[in-house]
């Protein structure tokens, strides 16, 4: 529920809070370890929400958020207080991700591992009882959606995560990745294509599955 | 617009983000035809699905670890991290290798150094010495005294005597004091830079150019000396006149 709250207010709720925010960073850059850690414990959960989507597991997502803290500890001296913090963050959340997923890639030959369950586990037969049920069917939309999206190159990946899931417009999204409007547009529609076609192979065979 | 174009614009335009004119003529499309609002609504449903994409829920624990090992981090590089002076230091600590590689390029700049004058020095005594190789300077008497080291027959010179009876010939010569060293200069620098070639010294039947006095025609013989320098351009050829009877200058002429 928690997390449903963080998905449907995530730009306005931390904008209002921007003049405290913008103190804890001020003090936080001179050295203060109690504001950073205030800044920490701000923006968490958008940073562990983050991670996770873009690259699907618990593990690497909890890697990806020391780093992106690391990263912001580091370069707080370098932000100006005009910038967008969130928008800063997420920049740095969406390069961590890439460079861990290049790592892993690297290390396992596979761009990334989910947590989900696998195939034959998520075409398993629903529970009887109604709210098992529900708590069951959107465990398995999860599930298909992180596999959807882990089938994605990491602009893509990024670009799908920050516009649909994280909400932004396409204008922040292109600032975040450092790229035109057209080109994320190009990204995002290929992305939503893709998905659609996992989508739609991942449900056909549930379809027979549920059939045989 | 037809199907294919629409497909193509169907996953932007279920996030309003095609052009309103396009979006009115999707909408149109979509009303009319089932393939393309079938595909439409799956793209919906897609978004749907993706808005609704959250993460599993993350125990307070997990995040208290996250920050706690930011912090651990953190520390562990500033503590790491080198200082000011640490760095200065590792910059001037004693290098063996550098004095050693320090001295090879010292000896090295050193010989390149004498090299490099030797040549000039050897470069500016040929300057001074060829004017005086000119045929326009006063030719030798060598006459005056008989030079042991040349000889009259046609037997060749070999080795050191050929060089020894150049440098006896010229020296051999009445010249003043200082031409005479400059000359023995010139050998020296002929000798060392510019390889002199001495053809076998011999006797020449007199040209007609350069024959002996009418006076005394058939009456002397000639001594002919030549020498190549290192530059194929330039090559010394000395007349010797021998009479027996009275002494007559040579002649000394340079053959460019």
């Amino acid at each position: 529920m928690a997390l449903a709250i963080e998905i449907q207010m995530p730009v306005n709720a931390l904008t209002q809070s921007q003049p405290s925010l913008a103190l804890l960073i001020e003090r936080a850059a001179a050295g203060e370890a109690a504001a950073f850690e205030q800044i920490m414990i701000h923006s968490q959960q958008r940073v562990m929400a983050m991670t996770w989507r873009i690259l699907g597991n618990e593990a690497d997502a909890r890697d990806a958020s020391q780093e992106v803290f690391l990263r912001v500890y580091k370069y707080l001296g370098r932000f100006k207080q005009d910038q967008d913090f969130f928008a800063w963050l997420h920049q740095i959340t969406v390069n961590v991700c890439r460079d861990i997923g290049r790592k892993r890639q690297h290390d396992s030959g596979r761009f990334l591992s989910l947590d989900v369950g696998d195939e034959g586990e998520a075409l398993a037969v629903p529970s009887e009882q109604q709210d098992a049920e529900s708590n069951y069917l959107r465990t398995q939309e999860r599930d298909l959606i992180a596999k959807a999206i882990a089938t994605l190159p990491h602009k893509e990946r990024a670009s799908i995560v920050l516009r649909d899931v994280e909400g932004l417009s396409t204008e922040e999204v292109a600032r975040i990745m450092k790229s035109s409007s057209t080109t994320v547009r190009s990204q995002i529609s290929s992305a939503r294509k893709k998905i659609r076609i996992y989508c739609r192979q991942y449900l056909r065979r549930g379809e027979q599955a549920k059939s045989q | 617009m037809n199907c294919k174009q629409i497909q193509e614009l169907l996953p932007l335009y279920v996030s309003r983000d095609v052009e309103e004119k396009r979006a009115r003529l999707i909408a149109t499309h979509l009303q009319s035809c089932t393939a393309c609002a079938g595909s439409a609504a799956e793209y919906e449903e897609t978004r749907r699905l993706l808005q609704g994409f959250a993460p599993p829920t993350f125990s307070e624990a997990t995040y208290d670890g996250i920050r706690r090992q930011v912090w651990r981090e953190i520390e562990r590089k500033e503590s790491t991290a080198p200082s000011l002076p640490q760095l200065a230091a590792g910059l001037f600590r004693p290098r063996p290798i550098w004095a050693v590689a320090m001295a090879i390029l010292a000896a090295v700049s050193l010989f390149a150094f004498y090299f490099i004058a030797n040549r000039n020095n050897e470069r500016r005594e040929i300057a001074e010495v060829q004017p005086t190789a000119s045929p326009q300077r006063p030719a030798p008497t060598a006459s005056n005294s008989p030079s042991p080291g040349l000889r009259e027959n046609n037997a060749p010179y070999k080795g050191t005597d050929r060089n020894k009876g150049a440098e006896n010939a010229l020296a051999g010569s009445s010249e003043p004091t200082q031409p005479i060293q400059r000359r023995k200069r010139f050998e020296k620098t002929v000798e060392s830079q510019a390889v002199a070639v001495i053809t076998p010294s011999r006797s020449v039947e007199p040209s007609p150019q350069m024959s002996a006095s009418p006076q005394n025609p058939g009456s002397e013989k000639i001594l002919r000396v030549e020498m190549q320098t290192k530059d194929p351009n330039i090559r010394i050829i000395w007349f010797s006149p021998q009479r027996t009877k009275q002494d007559s200058p040579g002649r000394f002429s340079k053959g460019v």
